[in-house]
Order: structure tokens, then sequence, then C-alpha cells
């Protein structure tokens, strides 16, 4: 498919979703439905706002602070379990357990274990993302050519450069995928936290727009969340993706 | 075979410590000894009670027929695979592997992949500047010491391998079949690039199936057997220093009953 394809084909996608959302918000009550223009106009109006830019500063360190710690903890437990089979036959009902429990009970204990605020709202982002990233990375290093395992051997490659040189590149394509979905859960996760057991942040202003029935407000903050995940994504994630691609586009 | 049999490494195959009977001209101390190896991987045992040593210098070839364990011996001499009993002393300080196939990792440049093979083995940067284009000279690829290894053809991969191996100045040059996948043209080109690369202090052991590339390269032919009930493994050792010595190994291929195996992969 052209470039110029897909740029159409994303602009007449986003128009019909655009298009829905207002052909719904003006069958139904502005109280339950807010329309795009209202949720724009609250938008600007929001980030005109002094209390808007502290607000959003704080989700945002949250998030990364949590992004940096799962993706941390979640790495090098790959990288070893995907080595060492022993660590992850030991690491499994860890894993088993983290991802199958529902988010918001992890949110419940949590405020009873930290109370509310940032610690609560980075310990469970934290501890519902590193699995992802876990597996994910465990199973990619699984798979690396042993033959490059055999390389390094010989010609006494650093872990340095093993990691850089080997482990990296190697998985940099499932890595990628990965780190994406994690950004998104990341944002979803630390805005649950913060409607559930925050006094700042996105999350509490979107359940104080819902509790006075500012619905304009409450999809002017959506939008906020769904802005961050599209700045992630496009500005944080696709230059690293170009970089540890780069020798594919020869290809 | 009675007077191949009394060659120099093959005293040293029957009895490894025994320094006294070697005659090889370079040094005194062997750089590789294995000492009553067994090897044995997934059950299966491919070497047992194995005794044998290379003095430094030594340029080896290592024949025999297809599966018969020469590949594991060469990981076994490279630390890729360790004894199940036994030992191994490998005094080489610095190991030069070429593979069968180039083994160059896909996301670096031929100049980054033996860029990364020096920086291991200590090399500062001013001397990796200073080396690395003479050395991609010599094998003619200096013009391409940007591109990527999709982007070579087999032949030139090869030689960025064979380039990464002498990019460290081997004590010690393994080759695993390292031409099997070229036409014979090129095996012919490469195997000229060898020769010109390889240092007489440079120990080689030369596993390939083109008796005729590798003959010129090497004073010695080890031809590794199995015994027909048990997993044990015999050698049988012939000089190939000079001319009619070569003659005479290739004569005594076409009479033994060993030819018949290697000749179907020759």
């Amino acid at each position: 498919m052209k470039h110029k394809q897909q740029v159409i084909m994303y602009i007449l996608g986003l128009i019909s979703l655009l298009a829905t959302w207002q052909f719904l918000a003006s069958q139904v009550s502005n109280m339950i439905l807010a329309s795009p223009i209202q949720t724009l106009w609250k938008f600007t109006e929001l980030i005109t706002h002094n209390t808007f830019w502290q607000q959003l500063s704080v989700t945002l360190v949250r998030l990364f602070y949590a992004l940096s710690l799962a993706c941390f903890i979640g790495f090098i437990l790959g990288v070893i379990a995907g080595r060492h089979a022993w660590l992850k036959f030991y690491l499994a009902p860890f894993r088993w357990l983290l991802m199958s429990v529902p988010p918001v009970i992890v949110v419940l204990l949590a405020m009873l274990w930290f109370g509310m605020g940032n610690s609560m709202v980075i310990f469970i982002t934290v501890l519902l993302l590193s699995p992802t990233i876990y597996i994910n990375t465990q199973k990619a290093v699984e798979h690396i050519d042993s033959h490059w395992f055999e390389l390094a051997q010989v010609y006494k490659f650093s872990w340095y450069q093993r990691l850089s040189k080997i482990y990296i590149p190697a998985i940099s394509a499932p890595l990628c995928a990965t780190l994406i979905i994690v950004c998104c859960n990341g944002v979803r996760i630390v805005v649950l936290a913060e409607v559930l057991g925050a006094h700042q942040g996105i999350g509490f202003k979107l359940a104080d727009a819902s509790s006075n029935f500012n619905t304009a407000e409450l999809y002017a903050w959506v939008i906020v969340s769904l802005l961050i995940v599209a700045f992630m994504e496009l500005v944080l994630l696709r230059p690293v993706q170009n970089y540890l691609l780069r020798w594919r586009e020869h290809i | 075979m009675d007077s191949l049999m009394n060659s120099p490494l093959n005293s040293l195959i029957n009895n490894p410590m025994d320094r006294s009977t070697h005659t090889s001209v370079q040094h005194e101390m062997p750089l590789v000894t294995l000492n009553k190896v067994t090897l044995t991987l997934a059950e299966q045992t491919i070497f047992d009670n194995l005794s044998l040593s290379f003095n430094a210098g030594d340029k080896v070839a290592l024949l025999g027929e297809s599966g018969i364990g020469k590949s594991s011996l060469l990981k076994l001499i490279a630390g890729i695979y360790q004894a199940t009993y036994g030992t191994l002393h490998n005094k080489a300080l610095r190991i030069g592997y070429v593979f069968q196939e180039p083994r160059l990792l896909p996301w670096l440049t031929v100049e980054q992949n033996i860029n990364e093979v020096m920086k291991a083995y200590g090399v500062n940067k001013a001397q990796r500047t200073k080396e690395l284009p003479v050395l991609l000279t010599q094998v003619a690829l200096n013009q391409f010491r940007h591109y990527y290894p999709h982007q070579l053809s087999g032949g030139m991969a090869q030689r960025v391998s064979l380039a990464r191996a002498f990019a460290i100045k081997p004590d010690l040059l393994l080759l695993d079949e390292p031409f099997s996948a070229l036409d014979s043209q090129l095996t012919k080109q490469l195997s000229l690039l060898l020769q010109n690369l390889l240092t007489p202090a440079t120990t080689m052991i030369y596993v390939s199936h083109y008796l005729e590339q590798v003959l010129p390269l090497v004073q010695l032919c080890l031809v590794l057997h199995a015994s027909d009930n048990t997993n044990k493994k015999t050698f049988t050792c012939h000089s190939t220093a000079n001319k009619n010595e070569r003659e005479q190994f290739l004569h005594q291929f076409t009479q033994h009953d060993f030819k018949n195996k290697i000749n179907k992969v020759c």
C-alpha cells in the first residue's frame, strides 16, 4: 500500500469515528454523551488553565517511574529466564497470578497497603505490567539462534556486548511491539488507579468530572489520555523502533 | 599405512604427553592438548577417551566422513562444548573461528562485525581505526564496509568472516568447512586468500571436504575413523608437508577403504 493511500485511509477512519460520535451525541442528552465540538471546546479551555499542566505532570511522572521500573524488572528477568529455564519455572506461578488477577483487585489491595497517592499508583502499574514485558522478553530470548551465543563465546564478547549486540537487536522486533502494548496499558492502569485512589492526576480529574456530571470535561480528559498514548508511541517509541530495526530498511 | 603411522603428530595421539617423540619444527609446548577426553551430547557419546595434541604453528587438516564429529572436535577445542570426562588444555589466547556459514550479526555492518570482535579482545580504538581498512582491503571489501550482511553475496560474507577471524591475530585458527556452500571457483579464490593471511606462527585446524584446496595449506592430515561397534574414534595421521607426501596421501586415499567414505563428499 502506498504512503498516500495509507494517509487517506487513516483520515477516512478518523472522520468516520468523529461522525459516529457526532451522530450518537445528537441522539442522546449532553449529560450522557458530549459532542466532539463541546469536548474540543472544553479541551482548549482545560489546557489554558494553570492546574491542567500540574495534573498532567503528576500523571506523567507516575507513568514514567512505573514504566521504567516495569521495563527494567521485566526485561532483566526475561533475559535471564530466557537463558536459564530454572528461573522460568520458578517465576511461572508469580507470572500466572499477576496476569490473571483483575487489576481492580490489585488496586483495592494496594490502597490498603500503601494508602492513596504516588506509591500505590506506581506499585500496581509495575506489578501489572512487568509480567507482560517479562513473558515477551523471555519467549523472544528463548528463540534467539544459539549460533549467536557460540559466536559470542568464541570471540569472548563482554556481557555488555552480548546485551547490546546480541540480545537487544535479536529481540528488538517483538520487544518494540511489547513496548507499544505496555505503554498503552500503562496509561490505562495509571488512570484507573488514579480514579480509584489518588488526590491528583488525570484519573482524579476524571473521577471529579464524573461525580459533577461534567460530561464535556470528562471527555476532554479522555482526549488528554489518548494524546499521551499517541505522544509516547509516535515521539518516543517510533524513533527507538526505527533505530533498532534500521538494518532491515535495506531488505 | 605403517610409514604414515610413524608421523610426528601420531605419536602424540597415542601418547600426548610424550614430547621427546615430537619432531614438529615450530615450538616446544603443545598449544592444545586433549587428554582422555570423552564428549557426550544429548546422551550420545561423540568421543570416548580421546587423546590428542596440537603444537603451536601446526597446520592440520581434519578429515573424516560426515557426522563423525569433526565439527564437535573444533567446538570442543574452542570451548563451546565442555568435555564430559578428561581434560582439555588450550593455551591459545586468541581463537579465530570461521564457521560453515558466515555467521555475521545481521544488524551490524561489515565494519561493525569485525570491530566488535576486536573490541572484545581489547584492541584500542586508534589501533582498530588503523588496522580495519588494511584488513578490509586485504579481503577486497573496503568499499563495502558500510554494507549489512544481507547486502553481500555468499563469497563476500565468507570473506568478512575470514577477515573477522584474522582481525584478532589468532594464535589458533579453527575452520569448519568454511567454503562448503560456495562454488569451486569461489572456494579457490578464498583458499588463496586464506593462504595469504596465514602466518607461520598461527596454528590452524581445518575441517574441509575439498581435499585439493586444503592440502597445499597443511602439513598434516588427521583422518577420523569410527570403529564399527563402539563409539571409539581413532585417528590416522599423515604428513603432507611436501608435494611427494601429498601425492602419496592422495594415493593412499584412493587405495584405502576410507577413501570411499570421504570421496562421497569430496
